[in-house]
């Protein structure tokens, strides 16, 4: 018999009974309805939880400078300056996979306020962009310093909550000055609450500043390190052009007469360059492009290891994975046994068919019908009713999780995959459901159906 | 030419110490065209006969030819496909599908004809109707049919694929008698027209009656085959 011809019989064999019909489907489409629903729904609730353990910094790249060795004897990470403000402006540049970067230069000393004073964990220079890399915007208050506080080296910071707390108890920092060791600076804004890192560190008690801010007034590193032997050369700060408006007395070497007299240029190096990737996903990208970038603008030689190392958060990187795979994993379970449950019913209701409708088949039987056709046709009206039921069910599902993103404000993600996955699994739930009861009506005998009462 | 040969067909049910023997050493040959009545008293084996004409049972033993071609042995399949090509059955309960129009009824048994002409079976199955005096009621359900119209709307499905023999197992049994008298009549005309044998279970006399022969069964053997006329005394 033909295939259409066959779908055709299953029809109207439906519609013969089409409240048992309906009732039948009413099983799947529920199943796969939920299906549906819990798909987008868990899918925006494991997108919202990945986005917040992203926002801890999962997705924060940290390169330090390399190490330096003499003699055999190394001097462990960070011995040896290599990194610069512009290598963390050629990152966002130039690497597609990293969202934001911000170097940081690290100082640690007192801050003074009154009669109060405290020694933050944390005194970082850095740029705006840090409050990015670390999700860390909006402020609690006040506003973030800018690019241009960054060029004048100007004397604001935004401070933790913890030190908020302890230099400002009952009163507003903003706008209020401090003593950060000898330099008086103005709190232009407080960060919001973040708790202790991974750690156990509180990240609250912290003090941020434009770098050069805590490079050349407060840290007063200026010189690089003694490894720069040959510093002596240059002078003043070296990116590009830290005092906007100054004037420049000297005649200035042209790039001819830079090629030919090569002064050593006094370098100005960072402890530190943070990173975000665009995503969860792209940590390995970012590492990758990143790691070719600085060894490009560092003019390392094939032969020649990094001079820098790059870390990412493997742990949180873990727990992300976890997550994500816990999520679908409950997900699965769930539909599986709602897809069961329906399953179940479309095999009870199939038998009560095919009981009821014994002489029928023995009917079929006597008219020239060979097994196999009673077979196929109970099986199509298997499939046909999973199928029409998983329709019915991810329209019923996108409407659900339409609904509730709407009433309930949760966030649902559209799953493409969840509803082909759904007609899949209505067809398959229909071929083994329907099969134990259309076999059942194939090796009935003919005489004894037809007698059937 | 012989439409339906019996060799010593023998059917037993059951195996071992229960066992029950139904038919024991039929042996009879119906020809082509015949019409015939199969009678005989409850037990006594007919309706097991009628399901081995029909081919829908095996016989245990003993050699069964129809048209030509021996099906004791055949594979349920091909027994099958045999019931479509050359058998058609009236029974008694009607057996129509419930909440299905007399046409689409008479068109169930197209659908498992091997190699049949959707159209000119459905115009076969109008003209089958009109026949039998149902053209007006095509689009009738059963359930909104007389008995004997229900009847007639199974005769019609029984030759919708031009089959070579008709088998009717009881067709007048739930039928009152003019309704009955109606559809022998009709079944006779069709014997007339169309050519077809006929073969009709009954244990009425006033049914077998119409057949041109009757064989009587008793405990599944052939105690009496004659001429109806011969038998029945007051014959047609």
């Amino acid at each position: 018999m033909k295939t259409s011809k066959m779908l055709a019989l299953a029809v109207v064999a439906m519609s013969r009974n089409k409240t048992r019909a309906a009732l039948t489907t009413l099983g799947i489409v529920i199943g796969i309805a939920a299906v549906i629903a819990m798909t987008e729904i868990g899918q925006g609730s494991a997108s919202a939880i990945q986005r917040t353990i992203e926002s801890m910094g999962a997705n924060n790249l940290l390169v330090f400078p390399g190490t330096a060795a003499s003699g055999g004897v190394s001097f462990g990470a960070g011995s040896i300056l290599t990194l610069t403000p512009d290598d963390a402006a050629a990152i966002v540049r130039e690497c597609p996979a990293a969202s934001a970067a911000a170097p940081i230069v690290r100082a640690r000393t007192q801050v003074v306020r009154g009669n109060r004073n405290w020694v933050p964990q944390y005194i970082y220079g850095t740029t705006p962009d840090y409050l990015t890399v670390r999700d860390w915007l909006p402020l609690a208050a006040g506003e973030p310093f800018t690019d241009r506080d960054v060029h004048s080296a100007a004397r604001v910071v935004l401070i933790g909550a913890t030190l908020a707390r302890e230099l400002f108890p009952g009163e507003s920092p903003v706008g209020c000055e401090i003593r950060v060791k000898n330099t008086i600076c103005r709190v232009v804004g407080v960060l919001q609450q973040k708790g202790a890192n991974m750690m156990g560190m509180d990240q609250d008690d912290i003090v941020l500043a434009p770098w050069t801010t805590i490079k050349y007034r407060i840290a007063n590193t200026a010189l690089a390190s003694a490894n720069q032997s040959a510093s002596a050369g240059g002078s003043g700060p070296a990116n590009a052009e830290p005092y906007p408006g100054s004037v420049q007395l000297y005649p200035q070497a042209s790039p001819t007469q830079q090629a030919d007299t090569p002064l050593p240029v006094r370098f100005a190096n960072v402890d530190q360059i943070t990173l975000a990737s665009r995503d969860q996903a792209s940590t390995a990208q970012a590492q990758q492009q990143v790691t070719g970038l600085l060894r490009l603008r560092h003019r390392l030689r094939a032969d020649e290891s990094d001079d820098f190392n790059i870390r990412d958060m493997t742990e949180m990187t873990r727990a992300v994975a976890a997550t994500a795979g816990m999520m679908t994993s409950l997900l699965l379970s769930v539909a599986l046994i709602s897809l069961v449950v329906g399953g179940v019913g479309i095999m009870n209701i199939m038998l009560v068919s095919v009981t009821e409708r014994t002489r029928e088949i023995g009917l079929r039987m006597a008219v020239g019908a060979r097994q196999r056709e009673v077979l196929q046709q109970f099986l199509a009206e298997a499939v046909m009713l999973c199928l029409a039921g998983g329709i019915l069910g991810i329209l019923l599902g996108r409407g659900t999780s339409y609904l509730i993103s709407r009433l309930l404000g949760w966030s649902t993600e559209l799953s493409p995959a969840a509803v082909a996955a759904a007609v899949g699994v209505s067809v398959t739930v229909g071929v083994l459901f329907g099969f134990y009861p259309a076999f059942k009506a194939s090796r009935l005998n003919p005489i004894e159906a037809l007698r059937y009462e | 030419m012989a439409m339906i040969e019996l060799r010593d067909i023998h059917k037993t049910y059951g195996t071992g110490e229960v066992e029950t023997h139904v038919l024991r050493g039929v042996s009879m040959t119906i020809g082509s065209g015949e019409f015939v009545a199969l009678m005989g008293a409850s037990g006594s084996g007919k309706s097991t006969l009628m399901n081995l004409l029909g081919c829908l049972d095996q016989p245990t033993s003993g050699e069964y030819w129809l048209d030509g071609e021996e099906v004791g042995r055949l594979s349920s399949d091909r027994r099958a496909t045999l019931r479509s090509r050359k058998i058609g059955f009236v029974f008694q309960s009607f057996h129509l599908l419930p909440r299905t129009t007399a046409l689409d009824n008479v068109l169930m048994p197209v659908a498992y004809a091997i190699d049949a002409d959707a159209a000119e079976r459905r115009r076969r199955a109008v003209a089958l109707l009109e026949r039998v005096g149902l053209g007006e009621k095509m689009m009738h359900e059963p359930a909104k049919l007389s008995g004997g119209q229900q009847q007639r709307v199974a005769v019609a499905r029984a030759l919708v694929n031009e089959p070579r023999l008709l088998l009717a197992d009881e067709p007048t049994g739930a039928l009152d008698s003019r309704a009955s008298a109606a559809l022998l009549a009709m079944l006779g005309e069709l014997h007339a027209r169309e050519h077809l044998s006929i073969v009709i279970v009954t244990h009425d006399d006033s049914v077998a009656r119409h057949a041109q022969r009757i064989v009587r069964l008793r405990d599944g053997s052939v105690v009496e085959d004659a001429e109806a006329a011969a038998t029945a005394g007051a014959g047609r």
